[in-house]
């Protein structure tokens, strides 16, 4: 390898990386969840602006897909629902209170926490998907709070939705090998995705369906 | 005619629209009391403030009871609709009100609520907010019928010192007396140039009737007009920092049209509402050379012209009319049957076909004028053709004719309207 072919050497810039890190004793899942949470990233991306499909926000289904990976898909659910469940029971029962905003929204989490304590006896999970549990629980109770109770429930659902298609990405054998053995191509493809995503100005799938009386 | 690329999708109208609308401007718009500052300052019309509320202690010193009969609660910096009260008239009690949504309230609710403002409930992200009191619009007497309690406003949207596209906002039920769409307001398109309404659309629906009477959506005259565009152009001159705007402006019984509020991120339904696509209209007057607000509405009425602005052209004896019409012909029996003709500026007479002909009684022996005397150059070569007499109503007016029967059963439109009988129509291309 000389100097005067730069080109091969940064296209591999990131397999040397990826080998020495399985060398440390790295696990693998860590290492392709890492690789593959850009791609899991970009697409939520694409659903919002090229499809039209909202959710709380990009980290919420992300990172909701990676508490699916470690709970295992069945006890998610479970997770899931709880909370949303313990937070929707809890502001029914405090709409009489009268409570300030962030007193509510405490209170809310307090009912949240509760919740998930006792889901602990379910599955004993570690403590990086309880708090993350604990933080869903406050973007439910905000969403909740601030917007309409049909909008609230359609964007958490396709919070969820975006969150299982996440899941099955990261949970995909396949790609997890291919993100190991082909690291660059995951990484610059996902900016490169981001940035056209970025600069789309077409509209969207879905407002096809909202403006075809125009069409 | 129209295509998806004539649309303005929300991807367009944040990266190609919203970049005309700096942080300072954003400000102005975002702030409601920012935005009167600047509005009255130009000296536009905008609602009183009574109150403002800047820290608890603001809430808990303030003799409510002092605010007149009717009044309106207001975050400052709310979005949607969110956070208002609209206080309709005092309860029995004093100390008591009734809202507009038919709750009762009191002062203990109203303090909470204040203070929940203050808190950054109905903010963006939260921040916390002033609130205020404003005078409430005493609805003008055209509304009343249409709009379930609230107050109804007309959001026109302004680009460039151009009016664009506008659109009357009614409360229903459902929104609780606001008049925000997506609070289940019903969106009324309005024709620019002469201020008559011709569509309409509620979540997502369209209607032809006010949901719950049997007033047609279109064809209300609103009054003002031209000043409510003038308003609207002049709002955005005095924000120039907001280059694409959505100005709200309200009717109110005393004192005529007034500005209610900016918005820095107009909504996309008004296309719905006036089934009509917004990006074309941007484009046409992105970059015009725009003297002032009298220019630039001058400039929408001609630019901007729908179907609805045949009335006043028709006073001065043109009408423009599509490629493709729809017209009501008269049947042998005097009624009116509806059916999609084309506009042929290449064929002399009038034609219908011969099936369509028959199905309406018009082939009747009395109702011919020639039997297979014409021969027809067309574009099937020399045909012999019956000539009927035909009455039929175009863009309103009646015309009185004769037209040749001829087999256009393959034809997408039965019924071709010839040169012969468009005098005094412009078609548009």
């Amino acid at each position: 390898m000389g100097y005067n072919i730069p080109m091969l050497v940064n296209l591999s810039f990131l397999k040397p990386l990826v080998f020495l890190a399985l060398e440390k004793g790295i696990p693998a899942q860590t290492l392709s969840v890492l690789l593959l949470f850009p791609l899991v990233v970009v697409l939520i991306a694409a659903a919002r602006y090229l499809v039209g499909i909202k959710s709380l926000g990009i980290f919420t289904p992300g990172i909701l897909a990676v508490v699916f990976l470690q709970t295992g898909l069945k006890f998610g659910l479970v997770f899931f629902f709880l909370v949303w469940g313990a937070v929707t029971a809890g502001r029914i029962l405090t709409k009489g209170f009268h409570l300030h905003y962030l007193a509510r929204m405490s209170l809310l989490i307090w009912g949240v926490s509760l919740a998930v304590f006792v889901s602990l006896f379910l599955l004993k999970i570690s403590l990086f998907p309880l708090l993350i549990l604990i933080l869903l629980g406050e973007n439910l109770v905000e969403v909740q709070i601030s917007r309409g109770e049909k909008e609230a429930i359609s964007l958490i659902l396709e919070t969820l939705i975006l969150a299982l298609v996440s899941w099955r990405i990261l949970s995909w054998e396949g790609l997890q090998k291919a993100a190991l053995s082909q690291p660059e191509i995951f990484v610059l493809g996902t900016a490169i995705l981001n940035i056209f995503i970025g600069r789309f100005t077409g509209l969207r799938l879905l407002e096809y369906k909202r403006f075809r009386r125009l069409v | 005619m129209t295509n998806s690329s004539s649309i303005l999708g929300i991807n367009a109208r944040n990266r190609l629209y919203l970049i005309y609308n700096n942080k300072r401007g954003r400000k102005v718009a975002d702030s409601k009391l920012l935005t009167k500052k600047r509005l009255s300052k130009a000296g536009l019309p905008v609602p009183k403030v009574l109150k403002i509320f800047k820290t608890p202690q603001d809430v808990f010193n303030f003799d409510w009871t002092i605010l007149p009969e009717s009044f309106v609660l207001k975050p400052v910096s709310g979005f949607g609709g969110q956070g208002i009260i609209i206080i309709r008239g005092r309860a029995k009690y004093a100390g008591e009100w009734w809202t507009m949504s038919g709750e009762k309230i009191d002062i203990s609710a109203l303090r909470l609520h204040t203070l929940d403002i203050l808190a950054g409930q109905y903010s963006l992200h939260n921040f916390p907010d002033w609130a205020f009191v404003e005078e409430r619009i005493k609805i003008a007497g055209i509304f009343r019928k249409y709009a379930y309690r609230g107050t109804p406003d007309v959001r026109v949207i302004v680009f460039n010192k151009v009016p664009v596209m506008a659109m009357l906002r009614l409360p229903t039920k459902e929104s609780q007396g606001k008049a925000n769409l997506h609070q289940g307001a019903i969106g009324v398109g309005i024709d620019l140039a002469t201020g008559i309404t011709n569509h309409a659309v509620c979540r997502g629906k369209f209607l032809r009737y006010i949901p719950g009477t049997k007033r047609k959506v279109n064809g209300i005259k609103l009054p003002y007009w031209n000043t409510i565009l003038t308003l609207a152009a002049k709002a955005q001159q005095a924000v120039p920092q907001l280059g694409y705007v959505g100005v709200d402006i309200v009717y109110d019984k005393a004192h005529g049209p007034m500005i209610l509020e900016l918005n820095a991120r107009p909504g996309l339904e008004i296309q719905n509402a006036n089934l009509s696509p917004l990006k074309r209209r941007l484009e046409r007057v992105e970059g015009l050379e725009v003297l002032n607000a009298d220019h630039g509405v001058r400039i929408a009425k001609a630019l901007f012209a729908g179907r609805y602005a045949d009335r006043v052209m028709a006073e001065e004896g043109v009408k423009i009319i599509n490629a493709v019409e729809e017209v009501g012909i008269r049947t042998a029996d005097g009624k009116r049957i509806a059916v999609l003709a084309r506009v042929d500026t290449g064929a002399f007479r009038s034609s219908i076909d011969k099936a369509l002909a028959k199905q309406l009684g018009l082939l009747k022996k009395e109702n011919i004028l020639w039997k297979d005397r014409f021969a027809y150059r067309s574009a099937v070569g020399v045909q012999p053709r019956p000539v009927i007499g035909l009455t039929f109503w175009l863009a309103g007016r009646k015309i009185q004719t004769s037209a040749s029967v001829a087999d256009r059963s393959k034809m997408k439109y039965k019924v071709l309207i010839g040169r012969q009988d468009l005098g005094g129509f412009l078609v548009r291309g």
